[in-house]
This record gives C-alpha cells, structure tokens and sequence, in this order.
C-alpha cells in the first residue's frame, strides 16, 4: 500500500524538457484518480539555468502544494544533484544520468544510475529525449502509476511532432526502470 | 447553481482562461508579460474559434483602452499582466472607474518593484489595485488560492464586473498561476449580462443599487461616454462641485455599500479558535499546512482567508477580531493588508512578511504560531 | 441651397474660441457624414483629450467615446474589432494623436484597422496654454519654448503613410470643400486612413507668433500651403517650414 502523499522533484537545466516531466506526471496522476499539484521553479532565460519540476500525489486534497522533501529525485544536471540530492528522503530514490552528474555522499537516499542521454543518442537520434527515458526509468523502478495512464498524459501534453520519439523515449526508459526495482530498505 | 463535470489537470493560468471562456468573454487584448503569458497564448488560440476577438496591442496602456472599447460594444472583455503592465494600466483604471465599464484584469503578481524578478513571486500589487490610479474608486479584487480558485474566481470576476458596471481583478500569485493541479470545469453556471436598456440615463443616479443600464454603442442611444466628471446623460460637467461629489460618491458607494454580496471568505476551524490566520491567495495554502498541523496537536488556532480583497471583507474581520486574541497576516510583501486587518480590530495583530522571491512556507507560518500561542 | 446640418448637433454652441479652426472641421465633419448617408446607429466617434477632442463630444448626436490623452487609437481600435459594423472615426488634436498618442497612432496605420483618424493640427497644445507639441515648427514661440521650438516637427501624413496607413491626406480648414472630400474618401477607404486638418489657434499659437489678428493667422497659414508638385523643388527642411497640401495615397 502506498503511503500517499508522495513528492516527486525533476532537476535539470533550461531546455532540458524538466517542466513537461513534471505536468505529465501530475496529468498521469489525476487520469489514475488521484490529487495531483506540480508546480516548477525556472529562471528568465528558456536555455540554460537550473530548472526543477515538482509533483506531489495523493489520495486526498492537498493543502500545500510545494514539495519539500521529495522521496523520488530525476536529475539531468549536476548543479540539479547539488541543490537537491541532499534534501531528498533517505528512504527514496534518486535516478540520475551519468553523463551529466557524479554523484557524491550528500545523497542518502538510494542511487540509481541511468544511461538516459546515451540511449537518447543511440535509439531515438536526439538527447532532449533523455527527459523522457529518465521519467520512464524512474516510474518503472518505483511502479506507483500505470504506464498506460502515463502515455495518455504524453498522448494529451506531448506535441504531435515530438510524440512518437517521446513515446519510444518512455518505452525505453520504463524497460531499463523495470529490469531494477526500487525497493524500500528494509522491506 | 453550477455543476461540475470534467476532472482535469490544468496550470492556473489555463484555468484563468477557461473560466474566462466559460464567463462568456469574447474580447481579449494584452501585451506580453511574465508570468501571464499562458493566459494570452491560450485564447490567442481559443477565442477566433469561437467568434471572440483576440489582439496584441503595442502596450498595457493600448491593451486595457481597447479592452475598455470593447466592452462598450457590449462585449464581456479582458486583459492579463503582471506588475509592470499593471502600472501602466492604472490610466486605464481610473477611465474604466468613471465611465462604469466592466472589464476583468486578471494580474498574476511577481516580485516587484519594476521588472524585481519576472519569474519569482509576490503579491505586492494588491494596494495598487486599489489606489494606484489617482482620485477615488473602488475595483472589485478577488484572490485565488488553487487552480480551481483561478477557474472559478475569473468567471466571479466577470459576473461581478457586468452586475456592477466595474473593472474587475483576479490579483493572482505567480504560484497559482504556474501551478498545475486537479480542476473540474463546469457544466453549467449562472451567467450575469449586463442591462443594455436604451432610454434611461446611462450614468443616472437614481437605481437603488447605484447601477444604472449601460446601452452598447451601436444600440442607438448616442451615448456620450468621457472620463472627465459627467452628469447622467454623459455631458461633462467639470466645474460643478455637486456633479463630482456625487459621481465620484455613487462610483464609489455602489461597491462599498454591496459588501455583503461581493465579499466571500473562507473560514477554517476558526469555531474555537483563540488565535487565527488571516491570509489570501497562496499564503492560504501554506497557512492551511500550519493550521492543520499544530490543530493535530490540539492547539486552537484558525484560519480567515480572503477570497475577496476589494471590498475589503470588513464584517467577517471585525467578527474575527472578536472572537480571538490574536490574528497573524502572512503577506509575500512588506505588509500590504495587515493595516487593513489592524483598522477593524481591537486584538492584537501580528504580521509576517517575506520579500525574497519565494513563497512563505508552512513552517514559518507554524513557527510564529507557536510563538504567539506560548 | 445648402442642407442645415442641425441634426448631427447635440448642443446648441461648441466651447471653441473666436477664430479657432477646430469648429470648421466640426462642420466639414458632420457634412462629410451627412453626404455619405452612414446610418447614424453605426457611427462611432472616438477622441483623446484636448481641445479638438471635444470636437465630437459632446457636439455630435451618436455615440462618442471621450478617452483620455493619447489613447483613442487604442480604445477605438478595441470597439472596431468588437463590433466591426461600425464606422469607427477618432478626431484629434496633432499632441494627442502625435506627442502623447504616437505609438497607437502609428501602430494602428500598421495594423490598417477600418478607421479614420482626423487629426486637427493647430500645432500646438492649446486646451493646456500654447506648449510645444510634436508639430510645432521650428521657431514658433510657445509658453515651453519662449525663444522659438528647436526641433522639427513631424511631418505626420508621411509618418502614418510609412506606418501603412491606406489613405493619408492634408488640408488646411480654409479649403472646406475638399477638406470634406478627403474625409468622405477617408471613410469609404477600407482599412487605416488618416486626414490631417490644418486648424489655426488664434489663442495660443496666433498669440505668441505676432499673428494676433485672426485673419493675419488664416493668411499666413494659406501662404504657407503648398501642392505636392511644388514641393518637390524644395530641400526636406524646406518643405518641413510650408505645409504639403493633397492625398498622399501613393500606391
Ligand atoms: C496624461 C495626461 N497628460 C497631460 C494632460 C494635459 N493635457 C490636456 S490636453 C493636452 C494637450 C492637447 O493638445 P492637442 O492634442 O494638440 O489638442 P488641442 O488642445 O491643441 O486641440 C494636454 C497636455 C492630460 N490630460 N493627460
Ligand atoms: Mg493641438
């Protein structure tokens, strides 16, 4: 049984698709019955500068709508790791991409490498799809949402053009997120 | 009254203008600004579909003079800015004040004064709102705190606006405004339409709710409408004593003294409470958090948020102050309300001010709470 | 035998001093209305604030929509869009249109919104006591430039024709009958069109410029008229010093 609320928090840079991870997170779980709140911080400039999503999930009305100690944390960037790692739940999970981020022991919360920007390159042609590879691998290790409800908020938010490498992107990330389940410790 | 329907997931500025759609607006002009661009974006691309007109002027002061143009063909018209386009609109305030023009702003407020910082919040504009355009007027401000709040608040905006022939805002924060959350639009809600009734006076005195009919142009009433002082056909009259008096008491009144009808507030745990909150737009969510939590530790604390700022809520804050002995006003300005709160009540008054960008969060709601309790 | 014009009339005198020119173009402007027969329940007018914005209001019986300074672009570009059966006509004075007003009136002729924007051009502020407008030509003696205006003045007919206004034409008050002309082609012409009407202010301007006597004013003001053939032999500064009379439709 989950214990909801759950906080999400996606870290990256500006152009890096943080903030649509973040909305079709929070679609997907309002399609699956649930409260949903996102909410993002971003600077004046579209390229460049840390960018974070948050999203909180729950059973019930949420009062206050910001994250404050996400127990699952995406990042795509190593500033992304910095500002956060250590704010994260030690009983969560923190995927991140190994070509953009070193982890270090700030993090005290399980560590989950992801080849995202690789296999963003190899499979699709194109790194911004990393964003996407990278939420499919985090939703496939923790399995709190169906993934059909998920391509229907990709289906619903992604633009057309983008929406079948966008699919893919998800595909493959939740196969890789699948192969190594998250599991509390202890449990 | 109304019926929901469909659940969906929405940023606050979408909401905004869905709910604005839903009011029956059918004219939308703007100019670009941070963090209200996604209200204009999405009826740049809804309105033409449904008949409405959609147009980006060279500026604010352009934006809200054609809005005003616009509801004076009889149309249900907006714009949306934030703080820096909101100061050059306080021309077009105070005409939309004296002509009696019902016209929405909806202003998702960011952190001021001038450009401060595009993407960071505040809710620094709300005396503004109120007294930033010169002489006296009285807008009618109302301040979402969810996304629901940015749906339903907009189309409360446009209802009030037409019921009294004033501008009308929404005074969002930039978190309502980008946040993204779980809605339900409406299926069916009470629409208020203006009385476009040609024959009696278009700026008379003598209704008893100080509202009088307001023709558009095209009906055949040669209206003669100006901002300078006028008498109840429109002609100017600039020198008399007791025309202005009287326009400017009437503009004035015909919202004030409608307080009961206009002013909503939304209480919580407040039955008991000896110490309360009060609190609008985000600020709410976060005193909710802190509310909740030290209410689980059985503490008597409440909640009296404003859902209207203008006309301030003056009875419901007179009978908080009352009924506790405390009230603290969290404000992400430099304390904007908490004279108003301090005016109307004899307890004591304790105010929490933050100007960094940043929400105030539960914690430090709680925190002061704790203080002010032991 | 000549129409009376009585029924385009709210009140019985305008507020216009002796000699003043703003109250010929009221009248050019109403037979220009009347002759084209516009159903009066379409008409709108639109102004700004000054003197000649009280041209329409309150003297014209139809809808009138007295704005605020430099706005009535703006607010009549709102009521055509909203309800594009009207006749949509904004009258001005040369600092509300030009000074205050200049980004909506050249973002309107951009736009080519149906209106017709007639500014009256008495060069100078007058409702607020003879200051320097965008249109005061250089030397003329204000109440803000004692010693003669600096710099020069906007030729406007050229500035909305680069802008895109579709129709743009200049004539002084004193030339009624094809004043009245260019304000019915002005009308008729789809999309943005602008009618510049040079209206002397004995007041403020014939006062500080030895021009006190109101027909010395009107002299001086046709001696300076001039066709575009004729201009075309002068320098750009001296064209800047005359006033370019005609229809300044190019394309
Ligand atoms: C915002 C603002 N600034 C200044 C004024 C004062 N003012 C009133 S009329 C006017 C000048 C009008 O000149 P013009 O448009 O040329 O009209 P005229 O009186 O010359 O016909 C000015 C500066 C005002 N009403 N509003
Ligand atoms: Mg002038």
């Amino acid at each position: 049984m989950t214990e909801w609320p759950v906080e999400f928090r996606f870290g990256g840079l500006g152009g890096q698709g943080v903030v649509t991870l973040g909305a079709v997170l929070a679609d997907a779980g309002a399609r699956a019955g649930l409260e949903a709140a996102a909410s993002q911080s971003y600077g004046s400039s579209a390229r460049g500068g840390a960018t974070r999503a948050d999203v909180i999930l729950s059973d019930d009305a949420i009062d206050f709508p910001h994250v404050h100690r996400p127990r699952f944390l995406a990042i795509l960037a190593q500033e992304a790791f910095e500002s956060y790692a250590a704010e994260t739940d030690p009983e969560g999970l923190i995927c991140y991409d190994g070509f953009f981020v070193k982890p270090d022991d700030r993090a005290r919360a399980q560590l989950r490498s992801v080849p995202a920007t690789e296999i963003a390159v190899r499979e699709i042609g194109n790194k911004v799809a990393a964003n996407f590879i990278m939420l499919g691998a985090m939703l496939g290790a923790i399995d709190l949402i169906d993934p059909e409800r998920m391509q229907e908020a990709i289906r619903h938010l992604v633009r057309e053009r983008f929406l079948q490498a966008n699919l893919k992107a998800f595909g493959l990330g939740l196969d890789l997120g699948r192969a190594l389940p998250f599991a509390k410790e202890g449990s | 009254m109304s019926t929901k329907s469909e659940r969906l997931i929405l940023m606050g500025n979408q909401a905004a203008a869905e709910g604005a759609l839903k009011a029956g607006c059918s004219f939308y002009a703007g100019y670009p600004i941070t963090p209200s661009s996604e209200i204009m974006e999405m009826l740049a691309r809804r309105l033409p579909k449904q008949g409405g007109v959609f147009i980006q002027m060279e500026d604010e002061l352009a934006s809200l003079a054609a809005v005003i143009g616009a509801a004076w063909t009889g149309a249900k018209a907006m714009t949306a800015t934030s703080g820096p386009g909101l100061s050059l609109m306080m021309e077009g305030l105070g005409y939309a004040a004296i002509t009696e023009t019902p016209c929405v702003i909806i202003d998702i407020q960011r952190a001021g004064p001038a450009t401060g910082q595009a993407t960071r919040v505040g809710s620094g504009d709300l005396l503004q709102a109120r007294y930033g355009s010169h002489g006296d007027y009285c807008p009618i401000a109302l301040s979402p705190w969810s996304v629901q709040e940015m749906y339903d608040l907009t189309i409360r905006a446009f209802n009030l606006s037409e019921r009294f022939r004033v501008p009308a805002f929404v005074l969002a924060e930039e978190a309502v405004g980008h946040l993204r959350e779980t809605v339900r639009l409406h299926d069916e809600i009470a629409l208020v339409e203006r009385n476009r009734e040609v024959g009696p006076p278009p700026f008379g005195h003598d209704q008893q709710d100080g509202v009088p009919p307001m023709p558009a142009f095209g009906d055949g009433a040669n209206l003669m409408v100006t901002g300078s002082t006028h008498d109840e056909w429109g002609y100017r009259k600039v020198e008399s004593p007791e025309q202005h008096a009287r326009l400017v008491e009437r503009i004035n009144r015909k919202v004030l003294d409608h307080e009961a009808e206009i002013a909503e507030v939304d209480a919580h745990f407040l039955d008991d409470a000896q110490v309360a909150v009060v609190t609008y737009g985000f600020c709410g969510r976060s005193a909710l958090a802190a509310v909740k939590a030290l209410r689980a530790q059985n503490l008597r604390v409440g909640m009296l948020r404003l859902k209207t700022i203008w006309p301030f809520p003056d009875q419901a804050v007179r009978a908080l102050g009352k009924s506790v002995r405390h009230i603290l006003v969290p404000e992400m300005n430099l304390g904007q309300l908490v004279g108003q709160v301090r005016e109307r009540v004899r307890c004591e008054v304790t105010q929490l001010n933050q100007v960094n960008g940043e929400v105030i969060v539960p914690a430090d709601i709680e925190a002061r709470l704790r203080e002010i309790i032991s | 035998m000549t129409r009376s014009m009585e029924h385009w009339l709210r009140v019985p005198h305008t507020a216009f001093c002796p000699g003043c020119g703003h109250g010929i173009l009221l009248g050019a402007l109403v037979r220009a209305v009347d002759e084209l027969a516009i159903e009066r329940k379409n008409l709108l007018f639109v102004s700004g604030i000054g003197c000649a914005a009280w041209i329409p209001s309150p003297n014209i019986e139809v809808d009138t929509l007295h704005t605020v300074h430099g706005r009535a672009v703006a607010y009549a570009t709102g009521a055509k869009l909203a309800n594009p059966k009207l006749t949509v006509i904004v009258v001005s004075g040369d600092g509300d249109l030009s000074s205050i007003g200049g980004n909506h009136l050249i973002h309107g002729a951009r736009r080519n919104i149906d209106m017709t924007v007639i500014c009256a051009n008495n060069q100078i502020y007058g409702m607020t006591g003879g200051q320097t407008a965008s249109t005061t030509p250089v030397g003329a003696c204000t109440a803000t430039d004692p010693e003669g205006s600096q710099y020069r003045p906007f030729d406007l007919c050229a500035l909305v024709n680069a802008a895109g206004a579709a129709y743009a034409a200049r004539w002084p008050v004193s030339a009624p009958r094809r004043l009245i002309a260019s304000l019915k082609t002005a009308i008729q012409t789809e999309g943005f069109s602008f009618v510049e009407a040079i209206s002397p202010c004995p007041t403020q301007f014939g006062r500080r410029n030895r021009l006190d006597d109101v027909t010395a004013l009107y002299d001086q003001m046709q001696s300076l008229c001039i066709t575009r053939q004729e201009a075309e032999t002068l320098s750009k500064q001296q064209r800047l010093e005359r006033f370019v009379i005609g229809e300044f439709n190019d394309d």
